[in-house]
């Protein structure tokens, strides 16, 4: 595979994202919180690695090992990153199911790490940590779900390119 | 055709078979050698504020430098559209053809030179934790708290810079020049204003209005240290997108040549990816975990 600066571009901006969207939201309009979940707003770029690919499931993975440099949760969500990859590789390469399910499959693989972290790390009983996951992570995707549907209305990805000469 | 005469009065010649083919006269000239001695005395000036020899001595080293630079930039600004007209005309010329300018060219090189920058970067990043890890407490008692209003402004504009200078190169490849010209304009005035905020904002009114120095603690001094040399990238970038503009508006950059856009268009993501790391460290508490 040959990368182009494009798909650097791709990596840095939904890193970016991420990190900052997670970031720059809490300190600009405060904790957005569900249950006793802080949802990351960096979330809601998930279901576009259905059409910006690897770069940007990269991308998401190192913004958010950037944003949980400061998580609550504590060190131990540096490991989230991982347990997203695999999420988001599944959003990206399980074309054979519909996207929507797709996305629902990251929230079921994502939301119980993060309640393990929630019960473990704050003491939240096991269902109200779960219940908190599952919705802030729920409504996180949701929201991406329906960027991605806008962005495939814009048909951007379909101009053809020009030839080179 | 005459380059010019450099400042310096050098001795007039030619520049090898290259340049005779095309008839075109070189002036020899002594500045690039004078400039890059100079960066030692920016090494000394450096050594005597840092170390608090004598900083009255470091500033007029310093302003030595600086004149020079510019009196440098002056003469060089003389030659540039007789430079960049001719060095252009040979590209075309040639037998390469746009072959220079081809996407392809810029993939090595560009490459080539992140990978010093990731591994000089990567240096400054292990001095900072290999001496961070062992302050038991951390920010060090009496470090004043870092406002990140400011950094989060310049992480927005570095944000937009980035995917608008991707919108331009989408835009080129489909012939889209409005877009492109208008994104140009754009990513350079976003990349400076990144770099006002720093050094003409940010850096003073903590240096000035909080003495919040250099010498304060270490992590005044990594702080300087590191966001500085980010910033000097994030200027030379200012510059770089600057030649990016002046040449789209040129009409330069093609569907299949505009390797340098997209050189100048890596080198700034990189550029943005560090800052993401400087920003959760220096402002957002990165690592501290309370």
């Amino acid at each position: 595979m040959r990368l182009r600066t494009t798909d650097f571009g791709i990596f840095v901006i939904f890193a970016a994202l991420y990190a900052a969207g997670t970031l720059g939201t809490e300190r600009t309009i405060g904790d957005i919180r569900i249950l006793f979940y802080k949802v990351k707003p960096g979330e809601v770029a998930s279901p576009l690695v259905a059409v910006f690919g690897v770069p940007s499931i990269m991308g998401l993975a190192v913004g958010q090992f950037i944003a949980n440099m400061a998580s609550e949760l504590g060190p131990i969500d540096l490991y989230t990153p991982g347990i997203s990859l695999a999420g988001l590789a599944l959003i990206r390469y399980a074309t054979r199911i519909p996207l929507i399910i797709r996305c629902l499959l990251y929230v079921a693989i994502t939301s119980p790490w993060i309640a393990f972290l929630l019960w473990s790390r704050h003491g939240v009983p096991p269902m109200d940590s779960a219940l908190s996951a599952l919705l802030g992570q729920l409504i996180a995707v949701a929201i991406g779900y329906g960027a991605l549907l806008a962005i495939r209305q814009t048909k951007i990805f379909e101009t053809p390119v020009q030839p080179r000469a | 055709m005459s380059f010019g005469v450099g400042w310096m009065g050098g001795e007039k010649g030619t520049a090898g078979d290259a340049d005779a083919r095309h008839g075109e006269e070189v002036f020899y000239t002594a500045w690039p050698a004078i400039i890059g001695l100079s960066f030692g005395l920016v090494a000394a000036a450096i050594l005597l504020i840092i170390k608090g020899l004598s900083t009255l001595g470091g500033l007029l080293l310093l302003g030595y430098f600086f004149s020079l630079l510019a009196l440098f930039i002056y003469t060089e600004i003389q030659r540039w559209p007789v430079v960049s007209e001719a060095t252009i005309r040979r590209y075309r010329e040639s037998g390469l053809g746009e072959g220079l300018e081809a996407i392809g060219s810029a993939g090595l090189p560009v490459g080539l030179f992140l990978v010093t920058e990731a591994l000089f970067f990567g240096t400054a990043f292990s001095v900072y934790f290999l001496f961070r890890f062992q302050f038991a407490v951390w920010p060090p008692p009496g470090s004043p708290h870092l406002d990140d209003l400011i950094p989060r402004i310049q992480t927005l504009s570095l944000i937009m810079s980035s995917i608008m200078i991707e919108a331009v190169i989408w835009g080129l490849k489909r012939g889209r020049a409005l877009l492109v010209r208008a994104g140009v304009v754009v990513t350079t005035s976003l990349a400076a204003l990144f770099a006002i905020l720093q050094f003409g904002i940010e850096w003073p009114k903590l240096l000035f209005e909080e003495g919040f120095t250099f010498t304060s603690n270490f992590l005044a001094t990594s702080f300087y240290l590191l966001t500085g040399i980010h910033g000097s990238h994030v200027v030379a970038g200012v510059g770089a997108f600057a030649v990016v503009t002046a040449r789209a508006f040129k009409g330069h950059f093609t569907p299949g040549s505009h390797g340098f856009l997209e050189g100048t268009a890596t080198y700034w993501h990189f550029v943005h990816i560090v800052w993401l790391f400087l920003f959760i460290l220096f402002w957002e508490g990165g690592l501290i975990f309370r």
